[in-house]
This record gives C-alpha cells, sequence and structure tokens, in this order.
C-alpha cells in the first residue's frame, strides 16, 4: 500500500501534505508524528492538506486535521485543506470541520 | 505407506529378484522339471522319449512352472534336417512377440514367429542340442529389431534335450535390472531403506539406501542386530523398545524415533514385521526405514506455532474479558428498557470486533430535576484506555453540569470548553514527553508503537432534553450524526440545526452551538446512535443511513408497537472496527408508566 503520508517543503513557504488511503486509527500516530517532525524549523508560512488520494477517514484520521490546524494556528501559519472526496467531504461535513476549515465543495473549481 | 504390508511384500520381492539377477530360479526349477519328467529313477533314454512324447503330460507339469518355458518339437523335411520347431507344450507366462501366451503358444512355429531364427548362431545350438543331448546355456544375448522385439532387451536362454525334443526357457535380463533400477529410484525418492534381521544367526541385510539413511559406507556392511539402534537418540530409547515387544507379540511396529547421524539429527519411521518360530520367539524381521526429516521438522515446527497462537488466543481472551469488564463498570448497559418520566429508554452497545479496541462511545438517559429527561449519546475519537477516560470524564461533566444549565446548546458548549482544555492538557503532557526524546528515537518509537492512534482528543456528541408534559425534544449535536425519528413507519433524521452547524468538540473553545426543537407524538420513536452504526470505509455515509433507515422500517412496518429491544437486536454496527451505541425512546402518555 502507499506510504499514508507525503510530505513536501515547497520555496513559497509551503509545507505541502498529501494523505493517502485510509487515515484510521492504525496509521494516525505515525502521520501526526510525520508532519510535527516536517514542520520546521524554518517554520512553513501555509500549511496545506491534499485530501485528493484518501478513501477513508475514521475519527483519529479526523484528528490529524485537527491537531494539523491547531499547529497550524500555533505557528501562525495559514491552514488550507484541498480535494476530499464526496465521502470524505461528507464526514467532514457532518463534523463541522468544513466551515472551520472553509472547504470546498467537491465538484468545485479546484485549487491546485 | 497406508498399507504397509502389502508394499513391504511387494519390495521384498522386487529386492529378491533384483539383488541376484544372474540366480535363476527358472534355471532351477527347468532342472527340476526335467527329473520330474524323466521319473524318479529314469532307467533309460526311452522311458524319458515315452514320457516326452505324451505331450499333454508334459503340459500339465509346465502349466505349474514359474517363468517362461517351452517344450518345442522338431519339424524335419524328407531329408531329415530341422527345418523348424513347432511349440508342443508352454508354461503360463511363457509369451511370444505376437502376444500369445502359455498354451496358446501350442502349435505355434518357431519359423513363422521369428522368421529370421533360421540360420542363426542360435539355430544352430539348436541343432547341436538335439544332436548331443547336452544343454547349453546361452549366454545374454539382445535380440535385434527384425525379430519384432523391443530394441535392446536382452535375454539368456537353456536348451535341453528331453527325449528328441527341445525344453527351452528364456530370462530376461533387462527386465530385471530395470526393476531393480526402479526399485532404487523409488528408495531413493521416498528416502526409503529396507532391512532383513535375522535374530538367530544375527545376519543383518540392508539395501543400498538403508546405508544412505545411516550415513554408513556399504563397505562396512549394517549395523550388528540388536535390542538397539546404536544410532537411536537416548531419549527415544523407549520407542524402539516398545517396537520390539510390539514384534515378539507377532504384532506390526510403526513407529518413528529419532537418530544422530554423523553430527545431524534425523527422524526415521520404521515400519516392520515380525516372524515367530513354532514356540513364538522372534526370529527374524523386516522392516522398511524411512527418513522422515523434512516431514518431521515441518510438523514440529508446525506445532510450535500452533502453540503460540493458542497462546496468544488465551491472552486475547484474557484481554477481552478485561476490557469488557471495564466497559460494563464504566458504562453500564442497562438490558431492559428504562422508564423515564414520559419516555421509555432502551439502550444497545456494539462492541467492536477488534478486541483491543475498548471503546469510547457513551450515552446518558437520566430524568432531570425539573422534570424533564436528558438524553446524550457521544463518541470519542480513538480508542483505548485514553478514550474510555475520556468518555468517562465527558459523562460525569454533563451529569455535573445539569445542576447548572438543563438547555442543550449551553451543556454542549461546556463540553467543548471542557474538550479544549483536555487537548491543550495532552499538548502540554506531550511536550514534556518530548523533551528527553530529542536524545534517542527508541523511546519515540516505543511511544508510537504503544498508540498508533493521533493524541487527538475531539469527540462528539447529541444532546437532548425531552418534556413529557409537552412532548417537546429540544436537542443540539457536535460534528454527530442527526438523530432519526421513526413517525408512521417512516423513519428520517431530524430537520438539520440552524446554522452553523456544531461543530466537532475540543476543536475550537468558542465554537456556538445552537438548539432545534421538535415536537414527538405517541407512537414516534426516537433513535440516538454513534457513526459506527452508519460508517463504514468502502460506503458513503449515505447508503449506511439508507441500510440502518430500511432496517427500521421494515421492523416498524411488521410490528408497530414492538418492544425497543427487539427493534434494537435487529440493528447491526457498519464498522466492524468501531464500537457503537445506539438509544431508542418512545413517548409515553403521561398517566401510562408502565
Amino acid at each position: 500500500m502507499d506510504q499514508p503520508v507525503t510530505i513536501r517543503p515547497e520555496p513559497d513557504g509551503t509545507l505541502h501534505i498529501e494523505l493517502a488511503g485510509d487515515i484510521d486509527y492504525t496509521n494516525s500516530g505515525a502521520v501526526v508524528n510525520a508532519i510535527d517532525a516536517e514542520a520546521g524549523p524554518p517554520e512553513p508560512q501555509v500549511i496545506r492538506i491534499d485530501l485528493d488520494a484518501v478513501t477513508f477517514l475514521d475519527s483519529s484520521g479526523i484528528g490529524v486535521l485537527v491537531i494539523t490546524s491547531q499547529l497550524a494556528v500555533s505557528l501562525g501559519a495559514e491552514f488550507k485543506v484541498l480535494r476530499p472526496g464526496r465521502n470524505v467531504f461528507e464526514q467532514l461535513r457532518l463534523t463541522g470541520l468544513v466551515d472551520l476549515f472553509g472547504i470546498a465543495q467537491p465538484g468545485a473549481a479546484r485549487e491546485d | 505407506m497406508e498399507a504397509p504390508q502389502t508394499y513391504l511384500d511387494a519390495l521384498r520381492r522386487l529386492l529378491a529378484a533384483g539383488r541376484r539377477p544372474s540366480d535363476e530360479p527358472t534355471g532351477t526349477q527347468l532342472d527340476l522339471t526335467v527329473g520330474l519328467l524323466a521319473g524318479p529313477a529314469p532307467t533309460s533314454i526311452a522311458d524319458v522319449g515315452a514320457a516326452i512324447d505324451d505331450a499333454g503330460r508334459v503340459q500339465q507339469i509346465l502349466d505349474v512352472v514359474p517363468g517362461e518355458v517351452t517344450l518345442w518339437a522338431p519339424v524335419r523335411d524328407e531329408t531329415g534336417t530341422v527345418v523348424d520347431f513347432e511349440v508342443e507344450a508352454a508354461s503360463p507366462e511363457a509369451v511370444d512377440i505376437l502376444g500369445r501366451r502359455g498354451r496358446e503358444l501350442i502349435g505355434a512355429r518357431v519359423t513363422t514367429t521369428y522368421p529370421a531364427a533360421l540360420g542363426t548362431e542360435r539355430w544352430r545350438v539348436y541343432e547341436r542340442v538335439l544332436a548331443t543331448g547336452r544343454a547349453v546355456h546361452l549366454p545374454p544375448f539382445t535380440y535385434g529389431p527384425q525379430e519384432g522385439i523391443r530394441v535392446g532387451a536382452q535375454y539368456s536362454m537353456k536348451v535341453h534335450r528331453l527325449g528328441g525334443k527341445l525344453m527351452i526357457s528364456w530370462f530376461a535380463h533387462d527386465e530385471e535390472a530395470l526393476r531393480h533400477d526402479r526399485l532404487r529410484q523409488t528408495e531413493r525418492l521416498g528416502n526409503l531403506g529396507w532391512g532383513e534381521w535375522d535374530l538367530r544367526t544375527g545376519h543383518v541385510e540392508w539395501s543400498e539406501q538403508m546405508y544412505a539413511i545411516y550415513g554408513r559406507d556399504p563397505a562396512d556392511g549394517p549395523t550388528e542386530v540388536g535390542a538397539r539402534d546404536p544410532y537411536i537418540l537416548d531419549g527415544d530409547e523407549p520407542i524402539l523398545a516398545g517396537a520390539l515387544e510390539a514384534l515378539a507379540r507377532g504384532e506390526r511396529a510403526d513407529v518413528t524415533y529419532r537418530v544422530r547421524v554423523n553430527g545431524t539429527l534425523k527422524y526415521v519411521r520404521t515400519v516392520a514385521d515380525g516372524v515367530l518360530d513354532t514356540t513364538g520367539r522372534l526370529i527374524k524381521i523386516y522392516g522398511i526405514v524411512q527418513d522422515v526429516t523434512v516431514r518431521e521438522t515441518a510438523r514440529t515446527r508446525l506445532a510450535a506455532v500452533e502453540r503460540r497462537l493458542e497462546e496468544q488466543q488465551r491472552s486475547l481472551e484474557a484481554e477481552h474479558r478485561l476490557a469488557s469488564q471495564l466497559q460494563g463498570i464504566i458504562l453500564p448497559i442497562p438490558a431492559e428498557p428504562i422508564n423515564l418520566p414520559g419516555l421509555r429508554v432502551a439502550l444497545r452497545y456494539l462492541p467492536a470486533e477488534h478486541l483491543s479496541h475498548v471503546g469510547g462511545d457513551w450515552y446518558h438517559a437520566a430524568a432531570l430535576p425539573d422534570g424533564a429527561v436528558l438524553l446524550a449519546v457521544g463518541d470519542v475519537a480513538g480508542h483505548g484506555i485514553r478514550a474510555a477516560t475520556t468518555m468517562a470524564q465527558l459523562r460525569h461533566a454533563l451529569r455535573a453540569l445539569t445542576v447548572m444549565s438543563t438547555d442543550p446548546a449551553v451543556l454542549m458548549s461546556h463540553l467543548n470548553r471542557l474538550m479544549c482544555d483536555l487537548a491543550t492538557e495532552m499538548a502540554t503532557e506531550k511536550a514534556t514527553e518530548m523533551a528527553p526524546e530529542k536524545a534517542g528515537d527508541i523511546d519515540r518509537q516505543v511511544a508510537e508503537t504503544r498508540s498508533a492512534d493521533a493524541p487527538n482528543s475531539t469527540a462528539t456528541a447529541v444532546i437532548a432534553r425531552y418534556d413529557g408534559a409537552t412532548r417537546s425534544l429540544t436537542w443540539t449535536q457536535a460534528g454527530h450524526p442527526v438523530p432519526l425519528l421513526t413517525r408512521d413507519g417512516a423513519t428520517r433524521p431530524l430537520p438539520e440545526l440552524p446554522d452553523p452547524p456544531g461543530l466537532l468538540l475540543g476543536v475550537r473553545p468558542d465554537a456556538v452551538y445552537r438548539n432545534a426543537t421538535v415536537h414527538l407524538d405517541l407512537g414516534d420513536v426516537l433513535l440516538l446512535y454513534t457513526d459506527g452504526l452508519v460508517e463504514h470505509r468502502r460506503r458513503s455515509l449515505e447508503e449506511g443511513l439508507a441500510s440502518v433507515i430500511r432496517t427500521v422500517d421494515d421492523a416498524i412496518g411488521s410490528r408497530p408497537h414492538q418492544p425497543l429491544t427487539a427493534l434494537l437486536a435487529r440493528l447491526h454496527r457498519a464498522n466492524p472496527e468501531d464500537d457503537t451505541c445506539v438509544l431508542a425512546a418512545r413517548p409515553l402518555a403521561t398517566q401510562d408508566q408502565s
């Protein structure tokens, strides 16, 4: 199976994070640790999480997003969540995170 | 190997044949036959001739002779020259190239069957034996292809004169050699050795593979016969002793024991039969020995794995017992419905299939001091003791908070702040934990393996207040599935709350929660549940919800007033990895408290 997380610091100060597959209780701890380890210094200005390849988030997978958003707040970085699939979007809507993270509806113009 | 006797017999026969290719039993038989035909005291050639002339008598004797034996009568031309032979009698095993066998050969002409035979060296031998009466043993020769015999087939032949006729027998040499080779091959492939022990003479005979199994040079001969196998491991001696006792009782022995050969441990299986004399004394043992090391080693390894699995299973069961006991202490689930003011409530908890997942699901159902009822269902993110601890904190906090307020949205805000405080505590704990970890990665790895969950302290919940006097239900939710309401046989989610949608607990301390109110009718069924009921890895929440709605509709449609526990029993969790808590409530007429 693919790595659940790929992290790439970009030259413009963005920490680009791609999650893939099922993010759940079996790997969410490792994903958070990996993100922690890459979050500087130097601190990123933007933390961007791409959910395009995510197939499922359980409650601890949602926790990864919450923890990363709190990390962004503590670093003074902007936090963006991109491209959730329909089911993932539905989960985020249910938890009220769609509004909090300002996530666009799937199918809406993509911000790549 | 399952029919060792048959195999043993076959092997013994083959070995006997293969071991002594030059010792032709049929040759001896032939000599015996000649003696028999000549009578107990042959006095003259004429007597023999008379006997031989009686072809019927010869055939009767050949009928019981093993091997390929035929009696040929010479056919002469007018000058007295032998121009052919006619078969007058044949043993049952005698066969010609046309496939005729035994008595079918009688009357056959040699030159018809083997046209090329006339004039060959062998033909001259026939003539010489006929003339001189001196038996000739032809060394192995090969039939040529023109004679219609399998190319390369080797035969030897004995030619006797009997009266004025020839008694001829054949031995197919390569058949025996071939059998011998096949046997050796079988022995090698099966790691099989064959041995014979004569207990009276002390004579021991081993097959080639036996030497290979015991790593002995055939030049050194087999080991001496005795009560013990000199290679056997001390601990396994009783097995062999037991086998010898079985043989002495006239039973077959089938034992597997360990031997040490040139420093290597081997497992050998021995299947043996004994021969007893008339006094019941064991005098001979025949046995097949098979090297079963590979099989035994695999079996031993398998047994070890099975043992480990069993131990693991036992410890898992213990863990499961502990987890269920813990669950029972933190969150006792009443087996029977409970009657609260104006409302009957039933509960069902479906534990996760994965035993280590002590759930973070909880419920609350209690009468409030003002005569209303407070219902709640919640789910703490993650699994294990940490989730269970948070769950207990939330539950107790909710009960305590109802002293100050019974408004669901207010209560939810308090729970949210509590969760945010817990998140801060957890982050601080993590920071202090992290500090020494800088020294070494091992601690960090240990910490990671101990909990694969993200150290996250979010939770979801739905809280509702039911006033039995007005039958109104005021509710709010935080990141939680919307409750279902069944009315007039149709189940649907409660209308959504006014914005903002209730945010997951523990994310933002300033999150705002709002109430909605719905009127309940008698006969309505309200379902509060956690996401384990509808959430599935490969299905959308909508599909999961549709399936639950179908189940409830079917149940209520078939029996509108069925007990709540029966209704709950029909629900199954969608996600076997997650625990699930379901609360069903039905309004009671205020005077109807039964």
